[in-house]
């Protein structure tokens, strides 16, 4: 029973801290005065993020050990092939796979700055996020057992605003940047 | 011996590397670098090598001569 | 009045004898047979004998740059991309287009040349004006053998003209430079202005001797001039290089020069010494050669050719796209008597930061400026100077 309620707090829990983690990628653009402010940001969305993994890790480690969750080694590794809800849990899956890829190669920023094309592809692949998220949300809100009670459903559209919230920030401040540079012309 | 350039194309003066490596990048009245010594010694390699990694447009990188 | 420069209709004139222009004061245009029965057959060459022979004669691009053309042989791989730099963006210039209205197969001889020394997969002829490239084609479609040649209109504008932003915008992306500084031989292409492909063409066939008769011992042969501006005669002249200014500026009928732009607007303002010699090495730069006299108000002129340098910045590179205008209004200011600091201040303020050297370029072009009309900045500080801003230096639309 404890990894049942493991399986679905640590689930949540990654849903919450992976919100967190993107929306401080969206942030990232807005130019605040204090370096000191962005440097902890940016290394707050790293945390974040690699802890985000760990409870992905734990969330489906737990349900593996759980006899009666019916998912199976298989059904979470492939998406679509496991016997409980395979959609909803394909979503998890896939989301999970593209969180893994944008935090390698979100490791990687530094060493990718010497190319141009590397540069490039980083930011395509990282921006990936935000689909490995929206993924996320919606095997949170299938596959999750939770979801019909009201204190999730709240935190659920919490994590929704606060990402939407801060993509919305960040395309205000590139259109204004447009403006600037359109008014210069 | 290493180089710290910049690529002028993706910067957009966000001014996080003039925090982190204030002996080495001023701002221009604009916001944007102004490179006071390319060259880096390999004992600040680190420091340099974590603005790189910090600047939000990826605009900095180090090139090894 | 005040002659203003003109469509490549434009006169084109020798001082001693002509080599790039050689039979153009009887032809209008060389077609294949007349080019022929002026600069004979082209002699073949190959990869080392090429070379040689521009170690020899120490041939530079004519293009701005000045790069010695045998070390971007060099380093140029096999197969690679030939591409003849015609887009001349530079307002005050037209030899390039000259060029190729009227004797597009020397240039193309050059152009052959060099490509079948690298093996050459590609070559493509850049120009932005229409009649140019009219003409270019019409000599390719004369030469069954050279069919492989390209003719590509480039968009025009003074950023685009640059080597990677052209090579760039060539192959389908935008017309700026890229950010990082990589040679294009390094991407495998060989880049080079018009003019040095003509050259190239008439070196073959004089060799390296021959072609050592005229000029300088370190810069032997000629150079194509544009002269412009207050000039009565103004148009493409030939010149050995090191001919002293005073001689051009004579024969172009210049009468009371206050200051000369030299090599383009990247270049910078000289003093009108008589014996200043026209040479790469002196800043020909591009062949500018722009005259400035006393009737025009020179401050107004040097204000006019920076806020257009300032509206040309591609819009890439912070300090060049804030810098620029800047330091447009500066040197705008000085004719409501502000203080030149300001200006001498955001010329080394924007000076080696972008991804190019276009700001690089205006700064040079703003601090002679600013060193030369020391004169006019005071009279403007006392109420004016009384001329009015003839427009001698042109801009483009």
């Amino acid at each position: 029973m404890t990894l049942w309620y493991t399986a679905r707090g640590a689930g949540l829990a990654a849903l919450i801290v992976l919100t967190l983690a993107t929306s401080l990628g969206a942030l990232t653009s807005i130019k605040i005065r204090s370096a000191a402010v962005r440097v902890i940001s940016q290394y707050t969305h790293r945390t974040a993020a690699g802890l985000g993994l760990g409870l992905i890790a734990l969330h489906v480690g737990t349900i593996l050990a759980d006899q009666q969750a019916g998912v199976g080694v298989s059904g979470a590794l492939v998406p679509f092939a496991s016997s409980y809800r395979p959609n909803a849990v394909a979503l998890g899956s896939i989301a999970a796979y593209l969180f893994v890829l944008v935090a390698a190669l979100g490791l990687a920023r530094g060493r990718l700055a010497s190319s141009a094309r590397a540069t490039r592809v980083w930011r395509y692949v990282h921006t990936l996020a935000y689909g490995a998220w929206g993924l996320a949300m919606l095997h949170g809100l299938n596959a999750g057992t939770d979801a019909d009670r009201p204190w999730v459903r709240t935190l659920w559209v919490l994590c929704l605003l606060a990402v939407l919230g801060s993509v919305a920030v960040r395309l205000g401040g590139q259109a204004r940047r447009g403006l600037v540079l359109g008014a210069m012309r | 011996m290493s180089t710290l350039e910049i690529d002028w194309t993706r910067c957009d003066g966000h001014g996080l590397c003039a925090s982190l490596l204030p002996g080495r990048i001023a701002r221009d009245e604009w916001g944007f670098p102004v490179l006071t010594s390319t060259p880096v010694p390999d004992a600040e390699v680190v420091d340099v090598r974590r603005a790189v990694a910090l600047c939000p447009a990826l605009a900095l990188r180090l090139e090894r001569r | 009045m005040t002659a203003t420069l003109r469509d490549p209709g434009t006169s084109t004139r020798t001082i001693g004898a002509p080599r790039l222009l050689a039979g153009l004061d009887r032809y209008a245009t060389l077609d294949y047979a007349a080019h022929t029965a002026t600069h004979g057959l082209l002699p073949s060459t190959d990869r080392p004998r090429l070379i040689a022979l521009l170690d020899a004669i120490a041939l530079t691009g004519r293009g701005g740059a000045g790069f010695p053309f045998a070390a971007k042989l060099r380093a140029t791989p096999d197969g690679a991309t030939v591409i003849v730099n015609g887009s001349e963006s530079e307002p005050a210039s037209c030899k390039d287009r000259t060029l190729l209205t009227r004797a597009p197969h020397l240039v193309l001889d050059g152009a052959v040349a060099v490509a079948s020394a690298v093996r050459a997969r590609h070559v493509t002829v850049a120009v932005h004006d229409a009649t140019a490239a009219a003409a270019v084609q019409r000599a390719i479609a004369e030469r069954a053998e050279i069919g492989y040649v390209r003719v590509e209109r480039t968009p025009g504008g003074f950023v685009a003209g640059e080597a990677r932003a052209l090579h760039r915008g060539l192959h389908g992306g935008p017309a700026r430079p890229p950010g990082r500084r990589a040679h294009l031989t390094r991407q495998g292409t060989l880049l080079s202005n018009v003019e040095t492909f003509a050259q190239l063409a008439v070196a073959l066939r004089l060799g390296p001797h021959r072609f050592r008769d005229t000029g300088p011992h370190a810069e032997p042969g000629t150079a194509l001039l544009t002269l412009s501006g207050a000039v009565a005669r103004p148009g493409v002249v030939e010149v050995p290089i090191g001919t002293p200014l005073g001689i051009v500026l004579d024969a172009a009928g210049a009468v009371g020069p206050r200051a000369v732009v030299l090599g383009g607007y990247h270049g910078a303002w000289r003093l009108p010494r008589p014996d200043l010699p026209l040479a790469p090495s002196t800043g020909l730069g591009a062949g500018v050669v722009a005259v400035v006299d006393e009737r025009t108000c020179a401050l107004g002129e040097l204000a006019r050719v920076t806020a257009w340098l300032a509206a040309q910045s591609a819009g890439q590179c912070g300090p060049c796209r804030f810098g620029l205008p800047a330091l447009a209004r500066d040197v705008a200011s000085l004719l409501h008597g502000g203080d030149p600091a300001l200006a001498v201040h955001h010329a080394r303020v924007v000076d080696g930061r972008g991804a190019c050297h276009h700001p690089d370029g205006a700064a040079r072009f703003v601090t002679s400026g600013l060193g030369l009309l020391d004169d006019e900045i005071q009279r403007h500080r006392l109420g004016g100077c009384g001329r009015p801003v003839l427009g001698q230096l042109a801009v483009s639309a």
